[in-house]
């Protein structure tokens, strides 16, 4: 340790700064943290409440509102925090004088290093002896200080707090996701129509259920599936067939199908969807058939898995366990005579696909030809020949060909690829009857993983099977809810002339337009344009000949008309005497349909039953909105509606 | 906080040699600190429970100041001072004040006298300050023209009689007593008079223990002898040694920052200070604080001095030079209490980090 006092204390200055610093910047981002954390609640506060099912309270300040005190509040806490870091890093600022005196009094040595600091400076008068004296022993006492800088004081609670309200944050939204789909499936599982007013809308299609059962079943049908993924499929399965026989739960059925495979997907892409364990217990058999299968089916991820794990078995197995695996190779990929250079192998099929064999075959042929077109340097030309063929393939040839990336100018097509995996499966087999387990081993290796970048290239993997299931079953959700709406939505129908004699039809806010001469009466705040022969009154222009069927029989139409739950809630006004309302869950009290019907009539809207259930269907009804079950150009109804039937 | 210093057996004094000047080495600083151990055993011997008034007492001997003593009677005042003169075997001179001592009978006067001729001749006889140590026992009983003679005295280390000055002998100090009761018919020694002092020291009643030692030992035969324990040389140069101290730059400036402090209308003055104080302390206490500290840091053997130095010192040196208001009489706050304030606010502004 150098003795030299005044550069040892400038260097421990220094250090002590530095250290100052990082604390105080440590204190000010935990508290930036925490004020930031604290502004982002109150900005999102107004839309977390009602996810929890809580309304937001009216004598809060709105939305924008709070968005502007969280933003006041972050540049507040900036500003203030900012000063507050700068005045302590300056109050705590030291200097060298400031170092020799901590250390004095860190070392019990009454002002000795300070003075010496002073008596290397040349500011102490006196006698040469007795500064000598100080100085000696200020060198004495430097080199025995063994902690010459304060303890590192970092911030705990500042950054204990910061940590948790940081993880609040995040974990938040998605527990309050968790809450809302909790809250929003046991609202639906409350849901019930007894009254069975409103005709069933057929949820699926055959076609569109028959699709869906096909991809789930692709997918069910690989034999190395996880066991949560086949018990999701499962899930899904049953959420589908509840939705075909009871058209009611229809909506929730189907959602909950579609949460089942979004859930799946989300595991696939995270875990993957296949076992290793099924994997390792399956037989080189079962592996080899599995993998052509997939291959020919195009399951290049499921064939990519199988040949994987041969792979691995091959590195270890034996010449005899080589041999059978060979053998089992062979069944599933049996030797031809085919020609060994791929351009020459399609030619040959193009040749045969002209032959005119069959319609496949011919298709073959059209990339056979492309293939000969790229190698005669008319690839371009091939190319749109191919795409203009009849099949996809034959197109991608072509386009494979005007890149001309090969050496010999052309791309292989998927046929080529193919009948190329199969080509070196064959030799694999051949090195695998001579007993070359390592060479098979990393011929197989190579031919997973160019199977894995095919189907992560989006061709033919279970990935896409399930995207494809998934697909389906959220449009027929979506389609569904669109016919609920349609249905339950006030004078969107054209009545025939003289058949609309619904006598209360249509008073919601509605916009349709009816043409027929219904009678209804539009009460509601609606802002739809009738031009049929109703009478609006009130505030409402929404007229209510709407969609009473033609033999007169009133429609369902009450304002919002159907919910994604299928009931028919109307608007204060338009119940009429004896008409069953349904309570969306299993929370608003006992008597609901009449605390309703006195709020309709008026007197009731200010008791606290009616505000628990308007609460409560509300809380339902935004939850429904924000997760996108609502139409984009409903969500307005909704919101409009519950400002209209608010407790009083 | 109590200086503490070790208080060694007395053990083959000087010789009477003097001293020969040697360079301030770790050894000479050493070799002080034993001596004037030595010096407090001794007193500390004959004088019982006075630790602190026997300290400073070397501080003001060994800063060459005079101190004032304030302590009920009977506290040791007097014995201090003899005890001290007679360890380092100094000249002692006792005079005690009365409303009718005249100055003359403290500087002395010129007398006829007759030579064997019988020629008539004036002839200047010194009184009892011509000593080394004077103890003007009840300063305060004495009239202001008195008193003021023993204070020149003090303060020019000379006095002039018939216009002749007179040089007083070195080393030179005045231990002034007074009694803080029986107020009537004294005369207090003005503000001016009173900075004369390098230190007022306080005598504190003895505590029990302190009481029954006392009662022990000292009614029995007075055959108690002071041993010598320093010559005046060695004195001399340990007072010359004080002034070598090193002092940097900042504890000066604390110095100077605890004396501007005692002001009322001074920036850093402590709330109290400006409260109950109607005037601070003069240069004079700064410099004071500063040679009281020098001498303090010898007596710990130190080769510089610090601001705990001044801090140690601070009671003796400013206590008799603020004058409080009229408020602090009526809120009962002693000059102490007001130093006390003056630390604290001090230590927290001198805390490093």
């Amino acid at each position: 340790m150098p003795t030299d006092i005044p550069t040892l204390v400038s260097r421990w200055t220094r250090s002590t700064n530095r250290r100052v610093m990082i604390e105080e910047l440590l204190r000010a981002a935990a508290w930036l943290t925490i004020a930031g954390v604290i502004g982002l609640a109150l900005h999102r506060l107004p839309f977390l409440l009602p996810r929890l099912g809580v309304a937001w309270p009216e004598g809060l300040p709105s939305a924008s509102t709070m968005a502007l005190v969280a933003y006041a509040l972050g540049g507040g806490a900036l500003v203030t925090v900012t000063a507050r870091a700068v005045v302590r890093a300056r109050r705590r600022w030291t200097d060298d004088l400031g170092t020799a005196r901590r250390i004095d009094a860190q070392q019990g040595t009454e002002d000795l290093i300070a003075t010496a600091l002073a008596v290397e400076h040349g500011t102490v008068a006196g006698s040469l002896e007795v500064q000598q004296v100080v100085r000696d022993r200020a060198r004495s006492t430097v080199a025995r200080v063994d902690r010459p800088l304060p303890r590192f004081a970092a911030p705990g609670r500042a950054l204990a707090g910061a940590g948790v309200l940081t993880a609040a944050a995040i974990a938040l939204p998605f527990l309050l996701d968790e809450l809302a789909a909790l809250t929003i499936t046991e609202a639906v599982a409350a849901v019930d129509d007894p009254t069975g007013e409103a005709e069933a809308v057929t949820p699926l299609d055959e076609q569109t259920k028959q699709r869906i059962d096909a991809a789930i079943e692709q997918l069910e049908q690989n034999p190395a599936l996880r066991r949560e993924a086949q018990e999701k499929l499962a899930a899904a399965r049953e959420h589908l067939q509840r939705a075909i026989d009871d058209p009611k739960q229809a909506a929730a059925s189907l959602s909950r199908a579609e949460q089942a495979l979004r859930q799946l997907a989300k595991e696939a892409r995270r875990e993957g969807l296949f076992d290793p364990e099924k994997l390792s217990e399956m037989s080189e058999e079962q592996l080899t058939e599995s993998m052509s299968q997939a291959m020919q089916e195009g399951q290049h991820d499921t064939a990519a898995e199988m040949g994987k794990e041969l792979a691995r078995r091959m590195e270890e197995a034996s010449e005899s366990d080589l041999r059978r695996m060979a053998e089992a190779l062979r069944k599933r990929f049996p030797p031809t005579s085919a020609p060994k250079d791929p351009a020459r192998e399609a030619g040959k099929s193009g040749e045969s696909g002209e032959a005119g064999k069959s319609g496949e075959s011919g298709e073959s042929g059209e990339s056979g030809k492309s293939g000969k077109s790229g190698k005669s340097g008319e690839s371009g030309e091939s190319g749109k020949s191919g795409k203009s063929g009849e099949s996809g393939k034959s197109g991608e040839s072509g386009e494979s060909g005007e890149s001309g990336e090969s050496g010999e100018g052309k791309r292989e097509t998927a046929e080529e690829r193919r009948e190329r995996w199969r080509r070196a499966l064959e030799e694999m087999a051949e090195d695998m009857d001579r007993g070359e387990s390592g060479l098979s081993s990393s011929e197989m290796r190579r031919l997973s993983e160019e199977l894995s970048e095919e189907a992560k290239r989006g061709n033919g993997s279970m990935g896409r099977s399930l995207d494809e299931a998934l697909g389906e079953v959220n449009g027929a959700r979506r389609r569904h809810l669109d016919e609920l709406g349609r249905e339950g939505k006030p004078g969107e129908g054209e009545g025939k002339p003289g058949e609309g004699k619904g006598p209360g039809e249509g008073k919601g806010p509605g916009m349709g337009e009816g043409n027929g001469p219904g009678m209804g009466e539009g009460n509601g705040p609606g802002m739809g344009e009738g031009k049929g022969a109703g009478e609006g009154e009130g505030a409402g222009e929404g007229e209510g000949s709407g969609e009473g069927p033609p033999s007169g029989k009133p429609g369902p139409g009450g304002g919002l008309g159907r919910t994604p739950y299928g009931m028919g809630v109307r608007p204060p006004g338009a119940f009429t005497p004896g008409e069953r309302v349904d309570v969306p869950s299993g929370g608003p009290p006992k008597g609901a349909v009449r605390i309703i019907e006195r709020a309709a009539s008026g007197p009731g809207r200010d008791t606290q039953e009616y505000a628990d259930i308007h609460h409560e269907y509300s809380a339902v009804a935004e939850a429904a909105v924000r997760r996108e079950e609502i139409p984009l150009t409903r969500r307005d109804y909704i919101q409009e509606y519950f400002q209209a039937v608010r407790p009083q | 906080m109590q200086t503490v210093i070790p208080s060694q057996a007395p053990a083959q004094p000087p010789a009477g040699q003097p001293t020969p000047a040697v360079p301030i080495t770790e050894q000479r600083l050493m070799q002080a600190q034993e001596a004037l151990g030595r010096l407090k055993a001794e007193i500390e011997r004959r004088l019982y429970g006075q630790d602190a008034l026997v300290v400073q007492a070397i501080i003001g001997l060994l800063a060459r100041g005079n101190v004032l003593i304030e302590g009920q009677p009977g506290l040791g005042k007097t014995l201090l001072v003899r005890v001290m003169s007679e360890a380092l075997h100094l000249e002692f001179s006792r005079i005690q004040f009365t409303p009718d001592l005249m100055p003359a009978d403290i500087t002395g006067s010129q007398s006829l006298v007759h030579d064997e001729h019988g020629r008539a001749s004036l002839e200047f006889r010194p009184g009892p300050v011509f000593s080394n140590i004077v103890l003007a026992d009840e300063i305060n009983r004495a009239t202001p023209k008195t008193q003021s003679a023993l204070l020149e005295a003090m303060q020019e280390q000379s006095v002039t009689v018939a216009g002749g000055r007179r040089p007083l002998p070195a080393p030179f100090m005045v231990i002034a007593t007074q009694n803080p009761i029986e107020m009537e018919g004294t005369y207090p020694l003005p503000e001016a008079q009173l900075d004369r002092f390098l230190l007022k020291l306080e005598v504190a009643f003895p505590s029990f223990e302190t009481l029954r030692d006392i009662g022990l030992h000292t009614t029995g035969r007075d055959d108690v002898t002071t041993q010598r324990v320093m010559d005046r040389d060695t004195l001399v140069s340990l007072q010359e040694l004080v002034r070598e101290i090193a002092v940097a730059p900042h504890v000066a400036e604390h110095a100077a920052r605890l004396t501007l402090a005692t002001h009322p209308d001074a920036p850093d003055a402590p709330e109290p200070i400006r409260k109950y104080v109607r005037y601070g302390a003069s240069p004079r206490a700064m410099q004071s604080l500063i040679l009281a500290g020098r001498a303090h840091a010898l007596l710990c053997g130190r080769a510089w001095m610090s601001e705990e130095d001044i801090h140690q010192v601070a009671h003796p040196v400013l206590r008799h030079r603020m004058i409080p208001s009229f408020d602090a009489k009526l809120d009962n706050i002693t000059n102490n209490d007001l130093v006390d304030q003056l630390l604290a606010t001090a230590a927290q502004q001198i805390r490093p980090g």
